[in-house]
């Protein structure tokens, strides 16, 4: 009756799995459908999972969503990088000064993770989604991780998405050069929201995250674009002080991993 | 009750399918109370302390953990011998995690506060220069202090009050004491800067605000600061009731068990970052 230990918990996995990936509650019906098994089978999952504090139902009662213990997993793989609280005072003080959101994107493997926030205090800003992971090239923040990563990690990154199928790596290589160049990315999108993005480096030069102003509408004009660039500046410069007096906060937590092995589980799209 | 949420909400730290009508699967849950361990702080965890603190044997560990680390959920850390949440954890937060939702988070914990104690339980959090009560359970008494729903307080004014200000940064106590009239209800209020700041010291040092019949006459009550992940307060967590029914010795009898389920409350609340650091104190 009992099914065996093993594939009772895949189905929990499978089930944290599709739940994770659906922005909407899902039901017990689809939820048996997705994974092809029975409907007691699927409640039994989820009466396994919700019992644990990783999902919890809808306002309807009805449907299941990722609960508070979840969230909570999430939150505390994120406090293993010491940059993530120490960077609070830095990112509240940009968004004040401009009004809009400032993120803080660390390297996990070959993905940019999106690390520590302080929102927009504009009523009309850019939402933090922290923990949100997205391979480095995808995002702003994470190709500027990339364009300042030391020769030989963005050779293996190179290596690494050529077997995932992506097209060549030329035209990537010479954007991440222009970056270089630049020592920013500024990427403007059609809906007038941008990104402006920063390396944060350790005092090796080593790059340890981004600093990333997320504009939700892009004001002022040249004169505007310039005094945003200034204070993204001095708070990535601010960043670095903090990492010279204190070179723990550059700590990796995953840095004994090799990069190749660190895959948040799922192909995660940028969005 | 509005604003509470009856079923448990976050990862319980007793053992698993210790109730009889449990529908889930007994080994699933085990692997997922394993995996639970490693939220607190985020430190990584061996064996050893696992099986102990779990009282479950080391094999059963073992087996979990190897599991956990085939999905990806848990890794070893740099020591080899430890293990530490993994990647895979990060599908959990694909699109972007919540902000934190205090009433939701708090609730499980100020049932258990009322249990304890039959009394009125509240929840506030810090809206300028006041604490306002924004959640609560009712005591069981026949006379029960009320849940204060939507009250401003002075921040120096109310041991809810007084549990959120303590743990503000130095700089915006003083911002809050020199911007402006400290009002007075009672008169055992604390009016002058140097009596706060002195009221402020004890309760650091205690970890909890006692009520001193301040604010209101007849009710007392003492207060626990719900803290972020910076150490600033997200708010606070009170239980209050008529003085007839907690004299001092009553309440003092009651802070073991207060103590113990609001450390844990903190535990949770101490993984999310603090929703405005450190900003400066907005006008009344």
């Amino acid at each position: 009756m009992t099914p065996a230990a093993n594939s009772s918990v895949d189905q929990a996995f499978d089930v944290l799995a599709l739940i994770s990936a659906s922005i909407e509650p899902v039901g017990v019906t689809q939820l048996a459908r997705d994974l092809g098994v029975p409907t007691s089978t699927a409640h039994r999952v989820i009466a396994t999972l919700e019992g644990a504090g990783y999902l919890s139902r809808d306002t309807t009662g009805s449907k299941y969503q990722l609960g508070l213990g979840a969230q909570e997993m999430a939150h505390a793989l994120l406090r293993r990088f010491p940059l993530e609280s120490a960077s609070l005072p830095c990112l509240t003080k940009l968004a004040a000064s401009t009004g809009e959101t400032a993120v803080l994107c660390a390297r996990i493997g070959f993905y940019r993770l999106r690390l520590a926030s302080a929102e927009g205090t504009n009523d009309v800003h850019a939402a933090p989604r922290l923990g949100q992971t997205a391979r480095l090239e995808e995002t702003a923040g994470g190709r500027v991780i990339l364009a300042f990563l030391d020769d030989d990690l963005r050779r293996r990154y190179m290596r690494w998405r050529g077997k995932r199928g992506k097209p060549a790596a030329r035209t990537l290589e010479e954007k991440l050069e222009a970056i270089r160049k630049r020592g920013y990315l500024l990427d403007d999108y059609d809906d007038g929201h941008s990104d402006l993005a920063l390396p944060v480096q350790d005092d090796e030069g080593r790059v340890v995250a981004s600093l990333v102003l997320e504009a939700a509408e892009t004001k002022g004009g040249a004169r505007g674009a310039k005094a945003r660039m200034k204070r993204v500046r001095d708070a990535a410069g601010e960043l670095e002080r903090l990492m010279q007096e204190r070179p723990a906060l550059a700590a990796d937590p995953f840095a004994h991993i090799p990069p190749e092995e660190l895959s948040p589980g799922f192909d995660p799209t940028p969005s | 009750m509005p604003a509470l949420s009856e079923h448990t909400s976050v990862a319980p730290s007793s053992s698993p399918g210790s109730d009889p009508d449990f529908g889930g699967n007994r080994a699933t849950a085990r692997v997922l109370l394993i995996l639970s361990q490693f939220a607190g702080g985020g430190e990584s965890r061996g064996v050893s302390e696992l099986s102990r603190e779990l009282g479950m044997t080391k094999n059963l560990i073992h087996r979990a953990l190897k599991t956990l680390t085939r999905y990806g959920y848990l890794v070893r850390d740099e020591t080899g011998n430890r293990y530490q949440l993994g990647p895979a954890v990060l599908q959990l937060s694909r699109h972007g995690l919540e902000p934190l939702n205090l009433p939701l988070l708090a609730a499980p914990f100020m049932r258990r506060m009322q249990e304890v104690s039959e009394e009125t339980v509240s929840l506030a959090v810090r809206n300028g220069r006041t604490a306002v009560t924004i959640a609560g359970l009712r005591g069981r008494g026949d006379i029960a202090r009320r849940v204060p729903f939507g009250r401003a307080v002075p921040l120096h004014a109310s041991p809810a009050a007084r549990a959120i200000l303590s743990f503000l940064p130095d700089r915006e106590i003083e911002e809050y004491l020199d911007g402006g009239p400290l009002e007075s209800y009672t008169p055992t209020t604390l009016t002058s800067p140097e009596e706060i700041w002195a009221e402020v010291e004890a309760v650091r040092e205690a970890g909890y605000a006692m009520g001193r019949g301040d604010h209101v006459r007849g009710a007392t009550g003492i207060a626990f600061p719900v803290l972020s992940g910076d150490g600033t307060p997200h708010g606070s967590v009170t239980l209050a009731g008529p003085v007839s029914r907690l004299p001092p010795e009553r309440l003092e009898a009651l802070i073991p068990d207060l103590r113990e389920i609001t450390a844990e409350l903190n535990r949770h609340s101490q993984l999310y970052p603090p929703e405005r650091p450190s900003q400066p104190v907005p006008n009344r």
